[in-house]
């Protein structure tokens, strides 16, 4: 009799607690899911935005020569004004990425990491300075200034851009490993960069001394 | 009338009574001939290479990355959708470590799709395991809601980890592809497990196929761009002169690609010569073979040395690109964004994705981004 009490008792606790413990484990499930595709992931993302800022920056270029007003605008300075807030909204997201992805290697005590998505987040911070510049500018000849600098601060962004994420759709590590980006040697930057990685694959991730990448999985998703 | 013309006559008659039999017997020999055991017949295949070559010629296509890995193909043309359930039949082929597609085989496909429309369905196999279910008769597909299946117009470059699964499926409508929806299982098993015969082993059907199948995996849409010097190819004491030079070279090392309808060996898109001549290597929509990864960014590379670990004193050529050819670099690099929309992040140098001096510290890569930069308004006004 007893253990037939203890049986129902075990099949309830089953039969109502284990949807409960499904939806638990599942939430983590698909946050983890997304971390452990970092850098991978937020890299895709920044690709995604740095192509629709230097499309804005296209179209403002167009507008400050006189050439093409943003749809919906009636004046050069409202299509002017326009495309200076989106880009501002583009490089703030940029900057968010930057300031998310250096926090988490400064959890995961990764110096390199650390050091080149600051030299990333410092280049993104400048154009978003810049962009506030040229929405500021009152005159003809300091909105050019301005606009110059500003072209130059998205180029130093690419090339940063470059310098950290270049490379890491080519490696072809066997299942289980890890994907790391390796810190190039100071007699191997290229001019414009002041630090760099090559992707590559590891054994294991504490051997990797630069930004620990994803794991390449062992059975098909 | 002799016995002679008798005889003649009497064979006429025989003949004429015999014709309706020799003729369904030939009838009943073509249809042997082109129906396998298993149901299939050389119409499928057919079929399959016209879904192959919309595909090839449509706007979007699969990323590089997923296709070098692919290990199988399946392609069931025209699906139509049934009342709950979709039926299709197609044909599937793999390849061997040497790249040659094997004959296809006749499979089909049981399943559903949230699309009403007529598709034609692709399922790429990227592992052993996938392979290995295909070819055994049982390879389940099922669109995943959290990684679809990549396409340069969403994901230019994708990474391992995105094309780590057994499979990924496309559906086509007119050509137009788009990540697969459908759910369902491939059956059919191949011939090395079965003892259903290959499709077309051999003939001009098949030579079609195979065709219209290296048309797909070696087309691309550029989606960037990748800069090289040539730098002194071994054997050679100077630079090469033009791009017969450099089609030599990389035909000995192996270079090839069969890509609409010819053989080009040079693994660059362009060359630009000292004098700012610019020299076209393989077509623009043509897979390159000059930076592994990012094959489908154009290659273009310009004659020089210009590293100066390398070529400290100019004995290898030029130490620095020439204003000319900048300029024309410029020009080029303009053309090509505007024609593909390539975004400034996706122009970059070799040594950015791969461990090499390519093309050297002495290249002037931010100027030439600035340069590009201004250019986008070339851009804007050709879009307009």
């Amino acid at each position: 009799m007893r253990w037939k009490v203890i049986l129902n008792s075990v099949l309830l606790t089953t039969l109502f607690l284990s949807p409960l413990a499904g939806q638990k484990r599942s939430a983590p499930h698909s946050a983890g899911t997304a971390s452990r595709l970092e850098p991978f992931r937020s890299f895709a993302i920044l690709d995604a935005k740095l192509s629709l800022l230097t499309s804005q920056q296209a179209s403002l270029e167009a507008s400050l020569n006189g050439r093409a007003p943003e749809s919906g605008a009636s004046t050069p300075a409202q299509s002017r004004a326009k495309l200076l807030n989106s880009m501002r909204v583009t490089s703030a997201e940029i900057r968010r990425l930057t300031a998310h992805l250096q926090s988490r290697y400064a959890r995961q005590h990764r110096a390199f990491g650390v050091k080149i998505l600051k030299l990333l987040r410092a280049r993104a911070n400048a154009v978003h300075r810049d962009i506030y510049v040229l929405q500021r500018a009152h005159t003809e000849s300091s909105a050019r200034v301005a606009d110059e600098r500003l072209g130059k601060g998205i180029v130093a962004l690419v090339l940063q851009f470059q310098a950290v994420s270049g490379g890491y759709a080519t490696t072809q590590c066997a299942a289980q490993e890890w994907t790391c980006c390796e810190p190039k040697r100071t007699k191997d930057l290229m001019p414009g960069v002041q630090a760099a990685c090559r992707w590559t694959c590891l054994p294991h991730s504490n051997k990797c001394t630069g930004l620990l990448g994803p794991r390449i999985p062992r059975s098909p998703r | 009338m002799n016995r002679k013309q008798t005889r003649l006559r009497n064979l006429r008659c025989s003949a004429l009574k015999l014709t309706p039999l020799l003729v369904s017997l030939l009838l009943l020999g073509c249809t042997h001939r082109t129906k396998s055991p298993t149901g299939a017949n050389s119409g499928q295949v057919k079929d399959a290479t016209a879904a192959l070559d919309r595909a090839a010629h449509g706007p979007n296509t699969i990323p590089d990355a997923v296709l070098n890995a692919t290990k199988c193909i399946v392609v069931i043309p025209s699906l139509h959708e049934d009342t709950a359930t979709v039926n299709g039949a197609g044909v599937a082929s793999c390849r061997d470590a040497s790249n040659q597609w094997g004959a296809p085989w006749p499979v089909t496909f049981e399943g559903n799709r949230s699309q009403a429309q007529a598709v034609d369905l692709f399922v790429l196999v990227l592992n052993d395991t996938g392979m290995r279910n295909l070819r055994s008769g049982r390879l389940q597909i099922s669109p995943s809601p959290s990684s679809l299946a990549p396409l340069v117009s969403t994901t230019p470059v994708p990474t391992q980890v995105d094309v780590s699964r057994e499979s990924m499926s496309y559906e086509a409508v007119g050509g137009v592809l788009s990540s697969g929806q459908a759910k369902g299982a491939i059956a059919g098993a191949s011939p090395a497990t079965a003892a259903a015969p290959n499709l077309l082993e051999t003939g001009r059907g098949r030579a079609s196929y195979e065709s219209a199948l290296m048309s797909l995996f070696n087309r691309i849409v550029p989606t960037g761009i990748v800069i090289h010097h040539t730098a002194v190819l071994p054997m050679a004491t100077a630079p090469p002169a033009n791009t017969g030079e450099v089609d030599r070279y990389h035909e000995s090392r192996g270079f090839e690609i069969v890509c609409e309808g010819r053989v080009y060996h040079v693994a660059y898109h362009y060359l630009i010569l000292p004098d700012g001549r610019v020299q076209a290597g393989r077509p623009e929509r043509c897979e390159g073979a000059h930076a592994r990864g990012y094959n489908s960014y154009l290659g273009i590379s310009v004659v020089g040395d210009f590293s100066s670990r390398d070529n400290p004193s100019g004995s290898k050529g030029l130490i620095r690109p020439s204003e000319a050819q900048i300029a024309s670099l410029v020009r080029l690099c303009r053309e090509l964004r505007t024609r593909y929309r390539i975004p400034l992040q996706h122009i970059v140098r070799h040594s950015d994705i791969s461990s090499t001096q390519c093309p050297g510290d002495r290249f002037p890569f931010a100027p030439l981004l600035g340069k590009l930069q201004d250019q986008s308004i070339a851009v804007q006004k050709s879009n307009r």
